[in-house]
């Protein structure tokens, strides 16, 4: 149990450290540094990437993400606290997936497996990928940061903003609710 | 075991889980950032805050100062003719000193100095006025046009106006209210009415609900055609509590939809049917929601009854 309590504490520590390294490059970002704001790049990214996977169809992420720092970069300015910086670049990022989503609607007349020739392991990705956008909002992202980014949950929690505890019960309870829905049949490829 | 493998990737991992971790980590992010906008992109710092209004307040005494000096000086159409008073011993008429020969288009001034502005003055004066106004907002406009992201903060936009045909008096009030206060008041009086009925409304949907019939015309006392949405909204953003209670109780999920198909009577705005549509329908979280929106009472209204679909967010 206390060598349990160590390694928590331990990774609060490096988690600690790596939100006052984000915190110093963010302000070194608002003051017009490119390699800080690069730095920002490298750790958020993947959230980023997350959030915008749990919404917008995967064919458009990455250039998604490109949008989202590009807005970001050129609002620096308007980040009031720098150790939001996350939560900050996730709203940005949130709402860059629904205006890409309005934008596609009326033209989307082909789903995103059409657009691109997917390997077998994209496939089934995407597939999987297709019943976790159709879980509750609260155990999309979490999820997508876990399993797609690999982050851990201590990362989750210090990259978003969120309290550890609601990363937890939320990755717990997606995964539950993730795993029922593979069982019922749902992302297997015929699916579509 | 597999909780601590999801939540640190610590402990005994589950195959599915490593097995759905490495099939989904073919979506990964890795494409490096593109290349950054030129420093143009950047937002500059703020402005301080007493900027600008430093700016009005500078440009407004300027303003002032201008039409002190207007009015204070003497008019300069025509000559002028300073009249002094003669000394008090003498005995003859007053000397008479001619300051400027009278152009030989314009008529010779004799008349003393004017007590009041003419109506032509007056038009100068507020044309003068407006100028200036305009002029400070254009300088405004430019200070902020200087930051460097320009194209991402829009320039101040202009106050909304009203449309013209509904206030005709408004477009020169300021001036106005100055030259003759009697109107000013006139205007003060509906300047305050409509925003107090605003707050209302915002406070206190309902009156909101009178105060926009009478503004269409529709006697206050009738009842309207059918309910309006805000009217529906109203009403049922009231079960949200209850609906949530019903999601908690019958293992509805966070963020789940649920909707609800209600049939309300005009004569007394009750519902006399309600029932859960989908998947929901007959099951005990859409038996629940729909007991729950059932006690809504409504406005009520002409038709006989309206059917409405209303979604509940869980």
């Amino acid at each position: 149990m206390a060598a349990a309590v160590h390694e928590d504490d331990e990774g609060l520590h490096a988690d600690v450290d790596a939100l006052a390294d984000d915190i110093i490059a963010a302000r070194d970002a608002q003051a017009g540094s490119r390699a800080a704001f690069r730095k920002l790049y490298d750790g958020y990214g993947p959230m980023v990437h997350a959030i915008l996977l749990a919404r917008a169809p995967a064919t458009d992420v990455d250039d998604l993400v490109q949008e989202v720092f590009v807005v970001a970069w050129r609002r620096m300015g308007e980040l009031r606290d720098a150790a939001a910086f996350g939560s900050w670049v996730a709203s940005i990022a949130r709402h860059r997936a629904v205006d890409a989503h309005r934008r596609r609607r009326p033209t989307e007349p082909l789903t995103e497996q059409h657009f691109r020739t997917p390997t077998l392991a994209t496939a089934d990705a995407l597939a999987i990928l297709q019943v976790i956008r159709k879980l509750p909002d609260a155990y999309r992202e979490p999820l997508v940061m876990r399993f797609v980014q690999g982050m851990t949950g201590p990362e989750i929690a210090m990259r978003t903003g969120m309290t550890a505890g609601s990363v937890r019960v939320n990755l717990h309870r997606g995964v539950q609710l993730l795993r029922t829905r593979l069982a019922d049949g749902e992302g297997s490829r015929s699916d579509g | 075991m597999g909780e601590d493998y999801v939540w640190d990737k610590t402990g005994e991992a589950e195959t599915d889980l490593v097995a759905l971790e490495r099939t989904l980590s073919t979506l990964r992010h890795g494409r490096p950032l593109g290349e950054l906008p030129g420093p143009q992109g950047m937002a500059a710092p703020p402005k301080p805050a007493w900027a600008k209004p430093m700016l009005l307040g500078a440009g407004l005494s300027a303003a002032l100062t201008l039409l002190l000096i207007w009015i204070l000086l003497p008019t300069t159409d025509g000559a002028k003719t300073h009249t002094l008073p003669a000394p008090a011993r003498s005995t003859t008429a007053a000397l008479q000193i001619p300051v400027a020969a009278p152009p030989p288009t314009q008529r010779p001034s004799a008349r003393p100095q004017p007590a009041a502005p003419t109506a032509a003055q007056v038009e100068r004066l507020t044309r003068a006025l407006q100028t200036a106004i305009a002029q400070l907002q254009a300088a405004v406009v430019e200070l902020d046009a200087m930051r460097p992201d320009a194209e991402r903060i829009p320039a101040p936009a202009p106050p909304p106006r009203r449309p013209a045909k509904s206030k005709p008096t408004h477009k020169s009030g300021g001036i106005d209210c100055i030259l003759d206060p009697t109107r000013c008041a006139v205007q003060e009086k509906t300047k305050v009415k409509r925003p107090r009925a605003d707050i209302d409304c915002i406070l206190e949907p309902a009156k909101c609900a009178k105060h926009d019939k009478t503004r269409t015309g529709e006697p206050a006392d009738g009842l309207p055609d059918k309910l309006r949405t805000t009217d529906i909204k109203t009403a049922m953003i009231k079960r949200k509590a209850g609906a949530k209670a019903c999601g908690a109780k019958h293992g509805g999920l966070p963020g789940e939809k649920v909707v609800v198909k209600l049939s309300i009577e005009g004569a007394t705005g009750k519902v006399t049917a309600a029932t859960a549509t989908g998947k929901h329908r007959d099951t005990p979280l859409g038996r629940c929601i729909a007991a729950e929106v059932s006690r809504t009472q409504f406005p009520r209204f002409k038709r006989k009854s309206l059917g409405v679909q209303y979604p509940f967010r869980l």
